[in-house]
């Protein structure tokens, strides 16, 4: 049953996945074991966008399945435990990052509770909204040739704000101001990490919540 | 070393996938010129005369290249061609940033069927008279005549081809652009047919919107922008089932009614190169950016089309001329001096420095010499 679940997800079937979950809720079924499996499905599809499989356009019909089902199971349960907390944006930029839905659905998927702010963020918001929920990250993504200065800006407004979110930056996916966010790249926008790839996100904020566990242990 | 060549001769030769005097080198210079000589964001947007002067201003102090870009036209074309809502600089923006759209979405899922009934035209004036504004042949034909003079003084003035003419969007990347590619995605899934139908019903009259306006300005480049239907856009059976099929015939139709299409492809085309194998050899440019892998795609399509790049923006507002000379030098090492013409990736960021842009036209005419 739950490889059905997967697959569903796996296979971009939006009618099959929603029909399967109320299906196993009505069964009794627990909602940790049915957001595992939403989420393992998720995690196919984000392998198969990191192997070329896919596109961003599988990655965001999969967000969406992924965010329909679990409205579901949040309708009829308590919304279960999570990793960590996430405020994501992208810092003023020219040009529309593509890429920010799809980093935001692979994090939800992972286990993160994620504050997608939008396009166009300034220092002054992520700062505000990461005090607000007390974020464990900020995740400035989008970066392109074209920001670079607004993302350098946005990290020193939310360390002088006291926020204690790890910050961390990744590239966006738009067209024709690509960069690789480098260890130079990174220092100068003076985040804290920075990630290339969808799952480099994911491993990095997991990392930076673990470190906090294992401080405050 | 002495040139040989004239510039267009030398376009030509690269697009014929041989050997020029010296590698072609075409910038695409936007905003950036207008900074350089102290000139308002929005005069260059609003005043294509204005622009064009700036761009030979900074044409002209650099040494001169071979293909220059229409850009002049682009604040004027967008804001009359395009549905979303144009925000101009100096009015809605600052004053020294480019023209933007706003990116809310101009096209309902109910709008598929606009273009299924009324083609690609009746698709754009119906979504540009909900701006209050007007959109037809007619329109489109006075706009052109209007940039038909500027054309003809870097023609006959100049002797430097404009490399761009009409522009011609694809059905899917059109509506990506109109209806946002996020929602277009889940349209793939919801309503493939519709989708699929409204491209059919479409892509006739996409060829003709870039013919016509080529004819008008008397330039026989044709730009398409292809780039979200790269691999990083989308799988290679979303590719095939709305995509490919009807370019290839509107490149093919291109070709055979003599335009040059110059196929734009930013992002990741590495896994579907192979494609470009079956439209017609010799006769179209394909523009990439350094996310696909050049050498690759020399390897694969070398001696069939001519690969056109792509000094990265980031290079141009962040680096150095020396970073610009080294990178130059080893695109021009990696891809070779057949069937290639060095230009800037897409858009040329509006911070872009002036020796950066420079050092691409220094380090052209230095490495490029057969």
């Amino acid at each position: 049953m739950s490889g059905n679940l997967q697959n569903a997800i796996v296979e971009l079937n939006e009618e099959v996945a929603l029909s399967l979950v109320k299906e196993r809720i009505e069964a009794g079924e627990e909602p940790e074991s049915i957001i595992e499996a939403l989420s393992s499905g998720m995690q196919t599809v984000a392998d198969r966008f990191e192997r070329e499989e896919y596109g961003l356009a599988e990655l965001h019909m999969a967000s969406e399945i992924y965010n329909e089902s679990v409205k579901i199971v949040e309708s009829k349960f308590k919304a279960p435990p999570v990793l960590g907390k996430i405020v994501l944006g992208q810092a003023a930029a020219r040009l529309k990052d593509y890429g920010r839905e799809a980093v935001a659905g692979v994090l939800k998927a992972s286990g993160f509770e994620v504050y997608d702010l939008g396009e166009d963020v300034s220092g002054e918001r992520f700062a505000a909204k990461a005090r607000e929920v007390n974020a464990d990250v900020v995740a400035i993504c989008g970066l392109q040739s074209t920001n670079v200065e607004a993302a350098r800006s946005a990290v020193s407004e939310i360390r002088a704000s006291g926020a204690t979110a790890k910050i961390l930056v990744g590239p966006g996916i738009s067209c024709g101001c690509q960069i690789v966010v480098d260890d130079k790249m990174r220092q100068m926008v003076g985040a804290d990490a920075a990630w290339n790839r969808v799952r480099e996100a994911v491993d990095l904020a997991k990392s930076v919540v673990k470190k906090q566990e294992a401080a405050l242990a | 070393m002495s040139e040989t060549f004239s510039p267009r001769e030398r376009l030509q030769k690269a697009i014929d996938c041989q050997t020029p005097d010296r590698v072609p080198i075409a910038l695409r210079v936007e905003y950036s010129a207008a900074l350089w000589a102290g000139m308002s964001c929005r005069d260059f947007c609003c005043y294509p005369h204005k622009a064009s002067d700036v761009i030979e201003a900074a044409f002209d102090k650099i040494g001169g290249w071979d293909g220059v870009d229409n850009t002049w036209t682009q604040g004027v074309r967008f804001t009359h061609l395009e549905p979303q809502k144009p925000m101009i600089p100096g009015v809605d923006l600052p004053d020294d940033v480019p023209m933007e759209f706003s990116s809310e979405p101009s096209m309902t899922a109910d709008d598929y069927d606009v273009a299924i009934k009324q083609g690609y035209y009746g698709l754009y004036s119906e979504l540009i008279a909900r701006r209050g504004r007007k959109f037809n042949r007619r329109t489109e034909e006075e706009l052109f005549l209007g940039f038909a003079p500027i054309y003809r003084y870097w023609e006959e003035k100049k002797g430097v081809p404009v490399i761009r003419g009409g522009m011609t969007r694809p059905p899917v990347i059109a509506f990506t652009l109109l209806r946002t590619f996020e929602e277009v995605s889940k349209d793939y899934f919801r309503r493939p047919d519709k989708v699929l139908e409204a491209v059919n019903a479409t892509y006739k009259e996409c060829i003709q919107m870039g013919e016509t306006q080529s004819r008008l300005v008397g330039c026989n480049y044709v730009f398409v922008p292809i780039s979200r239907a790269a691999s990083t856009f989308m799988s290679e059976r979303l590719f095939h089932k709305f995509f490919f099929p009807t370019f290839k015939e509107i490149i093919e139709q291109l070709v055979k009614d003599g335009f040059t299409p110059r196929i734009h492809a930013d992002a990741d085309w590495t896994p579907f190169l192979q494609y470009f194998l079956e439209l017609p050899k010799r006769k179209c440019i394909l523009e990439l950016e350094p996310m696909t892998d050049m050498v690759k795609a020399k390897k694969i399509l070398g001696g069939h089309m001519c690969l056109f790049g792509d000094v990265p923006p980031d290079i141009l507002s962040l680096g150095t001329p020396t970073d610009v000379e080294s990178y130059v030098k080893k695109r021009i090492e990696d891809v070779g001096k057949d069937g290639f013409i060095l230009a800037n990736d897409d858009m040329m960021p509006h911070d872009a420095s002036y020796e950066n842009v420079k050092a691409i036209v220094d380090a052209g005419k230095k490495y490029g010499w057969s």
